[in-house]
C-alpha cells in the first residue's frame, strides 16, 4: 500500500469512532474522526478519501449531510458511506446520493470490504 | 104456389076464430075498406076502440093517410094482390099525449074471395115488433160502437162458427194477421197466419174452444208469421163462448189485439229482469262463497238479516240467529262499540273502515279474540234511504299475531342492540338506513340519536372517503359477512379528528325469503390496544435501535481484539474472543428479529427487491452454515434454478432461520435435507428435519408472533419464537406462503412457495 487511505468516521457515538478509528487504524489506514455532523461541511482540502457517516447524530441529520456534500461540486467526489442502525437504509442513502450503507452492527471485514471498493474509487 | 083462402059463405063461422086470435086480425070490406071486424088484440096494437068498427079505414086511421101502409093497403083493395111486409115503420098517433111514435110491425094484408072469385074482403094480420126493432137497431148501436172502440184501440174482432168452422173477421184482424182475404175463412186460413211455433199450440186453442164448457172467456197470445211485407207480430186473442138455449156452444166470439210493442218491451224487461235475477242470484252466490264474511243489519235494531259461510265460520254461528238483533245475540260487542259505528253508518250513510282492529265475542262463556279488517257500508234501498249496514270482514289474526309476534322478536332484537355494551349499528335497505344504533356506537362515532332514521352518508359525512361504505355494499351485495380486525377509522371527534381502531364485524341479516334487507355492523373499539401495541413496538424499535449502537462497538472492539491478539500468536485468547465474537452476534440477530417485528407492525419494512438466482442463494447459506454447523450435515438437492424477483436478503434470512430451525429441533441428528420443486408457477424450497417433530394441532401456530412448540423439553430450546413469524411474514410480502409437514417424534419439513416473477408479470 503506497499511501495510506484516508478514512473520517463522524459520529455523535463516542465509543463507535474510538472503536472503529482503532480498528481502521490497526488494519492500516489514515483516520481522523468527528463527533459533529455540521463540521463536514466544513471540509477543506485535502478530502479525506472515505467518508463512514451516520445518520442519526444528535440534531444532526448524516443524510441532510450527505445529501449537502454532494451538491457541492469540490467536495462531491468524495466517497461516502451511509452507516445506520435501521436495516432498510439503502434506499434511503441511495436516494442522498451516498456511495454505499452500512447497518449497524456489522462485521468489521464488511466494513474494511466497503472501504476498498470506495477508496480504489479515488 | 100462393093458395087463395076460400071463405065459407057463412061468415058466421070466420067470426069467432077472428075474435078469439091472440093474434091481432081485422076484417076489411068493400071498395072503401070498411073495418068489418076487428079483435081485442088487433085494437089494443093500434091503440084503438070498438068505434072504429064500421068505419072505413081511411076514418079510423086519418093518421095512416100519408104512410105506406095506407098506400100497401090500397094496392092490395084495388088488385086483390096479397101484401107482406116485415118491421113495416108506421106513425102511430097517441090521442093522450097528442103525440106521434113510430113502431114496427109485421104486415099481412090478404085478399079474400068468394067462390065466384070476386074480392069481398081483406084479412088483416099483424104483429107489433117495434120492441124487438128497436133492440136489434139498439144492438146495431152498440156492436157500431164497439167496433169504433175496437177501431180506435186498435182491435180487430172475429167470430167462430164453431159448427161450421168458419172464422168471420174484421178489416183490423186482416190488417194484424196479414195473410187473409175477405171477411171469412176456414181454421186453416187463420193457421196459416200464425208463427210455425205458434201452430200447434193455436190448433189446439181452437180445439178447446169448440169442446169450451166451464171457461166461457179465453185468451192466447200468438205470434204472426213473418212475411216480406209484415214483420213479427204478437197479437192477444181473447174470446168469449156463446151458447144456445140447450147450452151447446154455437159461437166463439172476441178480439184480436196487436200486443207487439208491450210484447218486446215485456220481453225487454224480462231479460232485463232475467238479468237481474241473475245478477241479484249472482250477488248473493259471490256473498255465500266470498272468501270475505259478509252480513248484512237490517234497521236501528241491527237485525241479522244475511250472513255468509265465512261470517257463520268466524262468528261460530249458524242461521238461527238470523232476524236477530246483534246486541241480542252478542250482548259482549256493545261495549266494543261495534253497534254504535254501525249505527253511526247507519245514520250518516258515511262508511267506516277499520284496520286490524280486535274483536271478542263470547260462546259458552268462552271468549274468542280476534284482529279483523272491516268495512260498514250503508246498504241503500233507493239513493237516498238507507235500510241497513253490510258488514265485509276478514280475519287478519293470524297476520297480526305473527307481527306482533315478529314485533316482539324485534323489540328484543332493538333492544338487544341498544343495551348492549358493545357499539352497534343495524342498516336497512341499500341505502343504508340507520335502523338502530345504540349509545356505544354514537359515542365513539362523536353523535347523537338524531343519526337514526339517516343514510350512512347522511350521518356519517366524514367516512365517505374510507372504506366503510364499499364494505356495506359489498357485503349487501353479496350476501356474505365481514370481519375485520384492526380496521382503521378517521372520526370526527368534536372540532377535530382522531384514528380509531375497530375489530368489526359487519354481518347480513335476512328476511324470512333468504333475501338481505340490511348489515349488523358491530365494531370493538381496539384504539387503546392498537396504541398499546404501537407503544410496545415504538418502544421495541427504539430500544432495539438504542441497543445497537453499543453492539456496534461492542463488535468492533471485540474484532479488533480478535484481531490483535492473533496478530501476536496469543491464539488462546483469541479463540476466547472468537466465541465472545459469536454471541454478539446472536445478540445483534435477536435485535434484528425484534426490529423486524416492529417494523411489520408499523408496516415501515421496506423491500429491497431485485432478480438474483435462487439456487446460487441457496448454495451460498448452505455452504456457510455447514461451515459452522458441528453436528449437522446439511444435504442440498436442488431442481433447476429460477430467477427469484424479492429481496435477496430477506429471502437468504427465511432460508437460514429455516436451517438454523432444523439444526436447532433436531438435536442428536446428523442430516438436514434441503430440496426444491420447479415449476411453471414458481419454485418450492423445503427443509426437512429428523427431529422432535410439531403436534399436529400446534402446526398452524409455530407461524404466529412468540409462538414456541411447548413440552417436556421444548422450553429447554432457545429463541424468543419470533423466527417463523418474521420468516412467514417475509415470505408472504414476496408473494409466497409457507407451511410445515411434521410428525411428532419423527421430524419436521417447512416448507415455502415463492411464485415465478416472470410468469406472474405475464
Amino acid at each position: 500500500m503506497s499511501k495510506k487511505l484516508h478514512v473520517l468516521v463522524a459520529d455523535d457515538d463516542r465509543a463507535i469512532v474510538d472503536a472503529i478509528s482503532l480498528y481502521l487504524e490497526f488494519e492500516g489506514y489514515d483516520v481522523s474522526t468527528t463527533y459533529d455532523g455540521n463540521s463536514l461541511l466544513n471540509l477543506v482540502s485535502p478530502f479525506p478519501d472515505v467518508i463512514i457517516l451516520d445518520i442519526w447524530m444528535s440534531g444532526v441529520d448524516g443524510l441532510q449531510i450527505c445529501r449537502q456534500l454532494k451538491q457541492d461540486p469540490k467536495r462531491k467526489q468524495i466517497p461516502i458511506l451511509i452507516m445506520s442502525a435501521s436495516r432498510d437504509l439503502k434506499p434511503s442513502a441511495e436516494a442522498a446520493g451516498a456511495d454505499g450503507s452500512i447497518s449497524k452492527p456489522f462485521d468489521m471485514q464488511e466494513l474494511i470490504d466497503h472501504i476498498v471498493r470506495l477508496g480504489s474509487r479515488v | 104456389m100462393k093458395k087463395q083462402l076460400f071463405l065459407n059463405d057463412d061468415i058466421t063461422t070466420l067470426l069467432p076464430v077472428i075474435a078469439e086470435s091472440p093474434v091481432p086480425m081485422a076484417l076489411f070490406s068493400g071498395q072503401d075498406n070498411q073495418i068489418t071486424m076487428v079483435n081485442q088484440a088487433w085494437l089494443n096494437t093500434w091503440a084503438k076502440d070498438e068505434s072504429v068498427i064500421n068505419k072505413t079505414v081511411e076514418a079510423a086511421f086519418p093518421e095512416w093517410k100519408n104512410q105506406p101502409i095506407f098506400e100497401h093497403l090500397k094496392q092490395v083493395s084495388e088488385k086483390a094482390s096479397f101484401y107482406e111486409a116485415k118491421e113495416e115503420p108506421v106513425l102511430i098517433y097517441d090521442k093522450e099525449n097528442n103525440s106521434e111514435s113510430k113502431c114496427y110491425f109485421n104486415i099481412n094484408f090478404k085478399p079474400l074471395f068468394d067462390k065466384s072469385g070476386n074480392l069481398w074482403a081483406i084479412l088483416h094480420t099483424c104483429t107489433d115488433v117495434s120492441e124487438v126493432v128497436r133492440a136489434r137497431k139498439r144492438a146495431d148501436e152498440a156492436e157500431k160502437h164497439i167496433q169504433f172502440i175496437l177501431d180506435s184501440a186498435d182491435m180487430g174482432s172475429w167470430d167462430i162458427d164453431i159448427s161450421n168452422k168458419t172464422v168471420w173477421w174484421d178489416a183490423k184482424c186482416r190488417e194484424l194477421l196479414g195473410d187473409l182475404k175477405g171477411n171469412s175463412g176456414t181454421f186453416d186460413d187463420l193457421l196459416r197466419c200464425i208463427d210455425p211455433h205458434d201452430t200447434e199450440r193455436f190448433s189446439k186453442a181452437l180445439e178447446l174452444i169448440s169442446s169450451i164448457a166451464a171457461e166461457k172467456t179465453y185468451s192466447i197470445t200468438i205470434k204472426t208469421r213473418r212475411t216480406n211485407l209484415s214483420p213479427t207480430k204478437w197479437l192477444e186473442c181473447k174470446g168469449r163462448a156463446y151458447y144456445d138455449d140447450d147450452g151447446t156452444i154455437n159461437r166463439f166470439a172476441g178480439i184480436l189485439h196487436d200486443i207487439t210493442a208491450k210484447t218486446l218491451i215485456e220481453k225487454e224487461q224480462q231479460i232485463i229482469r232475467d238479468k237481474l235475477a241473475l245478477s241479484d242470484q249472482r250477488f248473493r252466490d259471490t256473498i255465500e262463497q266470498a272468501p270475505v264474511a259478509i252480513g248484512i243489519f237490517r234497521g236501528n235494531e241491527l237485525v241479522i238479516e244475511e250472513m255468509n259461510e265465512e261470517l257463520i265460520r268466524l262468528w261460530d254461528r249458524d242461521k238461527s240467529i238470523l232476524g236477530k238483533p246483534l246486541v241480542e245475540v252478542f250482548p259482549e260487542v256493545e261495549k266494543q262499540g261495534f253497534p254504535k259505528l254501525m249505527l253511526n253508518v247507519y245514520h250518516t250513510g258515511q262508511a267506516y273502515v277499520a284496520f286490524e282492529r280486535e274483536a271478542s265475542l263470547i260462546k259458552d262463556g268462552v271468549v274468542r279474540s280476534g284482529y279483523f279488517n272491516f268495512v260498514y257500508t250503508p246498504v241503500k234501498e233507493t239513493s237516498t234511504s238507507i235500510s241497513g249496514v253490510m258488514l265485509v270482514a276478514t280475519d287478519v289474526t293470524e297476520q297480526v299475531k305473527a307481527r306482533l309476534k315478529l314485533l316482539s322478536i324485534e323489540n328484543r332484537f332493538r333492544d338487544f342492540i341498544l343495551e348492549s355494551p358493545i357499539p352497534t349499528v343495524f342498516y336497512v335497505g341499500p341505502e343504508m338506513h340507520i335502523e338502530i344504533v345504540n349509545d356505544a356506537m354514537l359515542k365513539i362515532c362523536g353523535k347523537d340519536a338524531t343519526i337514526a332514521g339517516k343514510t350512512f352518508n347522511e350521518a356519517l359525512p366524514e367516512l365517505h372517503d374510507q372504506p366503510f361504505q364499499q364494505i356495506l355494499a359489498d357485503v349487501y351485495s353479496s350476501g356474505k359477512a365481514y370481519y375485520s380486525e384492526q380496521l382503521r377509522a378517521v372520526l370526527r371527534v368534536g372540532e377535530k379528528t382522531r384514528t380509531f381502531w375497530f375489530n368489526a364485524a359487519f354481518k347480513p341479516v335476512l328476511d324470512e325469503q333468504g333475501n338481505i334487507f340490511g348489515i349488523l355492523n358491530m365494531a370493538v373499539d381496539i384504539t387503546s390496544q392498537v396504541q398499546l401495541q404501537q407503544q410496545k413496538d415504538d418502544f421495541l424499535g427504539v430500544a432495539s435501535h438504542e441497543l445497537k449502537t453499543p453492539v456496534t462497538s461492542i463488535l468492533a472492539y471485540t474484532q479488533l481484539l480478535e484481531r490483535s491478539l492473533v496478530k501476536n500468536s496469543n491464539l488462546e485468547q483469541a479463540r476466547m474472543v472468537e466465541k465472545l465474537h459469536d454471541q454478539v452476534n446472536r445478540l445483534t440477530h435477536l435485535i434484528n428479529d425484534l426490529l423486524d417485528v416492529t417494523r411489520f407492525h408499523s408496516g415501515t419494512l421496506l423491500f429491497n427487491e431485485e432478480n438474483f438466482s435462487f439456487n446460487q442463494l441457496i448454495l451460498e447459506i448452505g455452504e456457510e452454515l455447514q461451515r459452522i454447523s458441528e453436528t449437522h450435515s446439511i444435504r442440498i438437492s436442488l431442481d433447476q434454478d429460477m430467477i427469484i424477483h424479492a429481496d435477496r436478503e430477506r429471502i437468504g434470512q427465511v432460508i437460514i432461520n429455516l436451517i438454523t430451525n432444523a439444526i436447532k429441533y433436531s438435536p442428536g441428528k446428523k442430516e438436514i435435507l434441503i430440496s426444491s420443486v420447479v415449476d411453471h408457477t414458481g419454485i418450492i424450497f423445503n427443509v426437512q428435519d429428523f427431529g422432535i417433530g410439531i403436534p399436529a394441532d400446534k402446526q398452524a401456530k409455530v407461524f404466529e408472533q412468540f409462538y414456541r412448540v411447548s413440552g417436556q423439553l421444548e422450553h429447554t430450546f432457545p429463541g424468543m419464537g419470533l423466527g417463523l413469524f418474521i420468516s412467514s411474514q417475509i415470505i408472504s410480502r414476496a408473494g409466497g406462503r409457507m407451511w410445515v409437514d411434521s410428525t411428532e417424534g419423527i421430524g419436521s419439513t417447512f416448507s415455502f412457495h415463492l411464485p415465478n416473477y416472470n410468469e406472474n408479470k405475464n
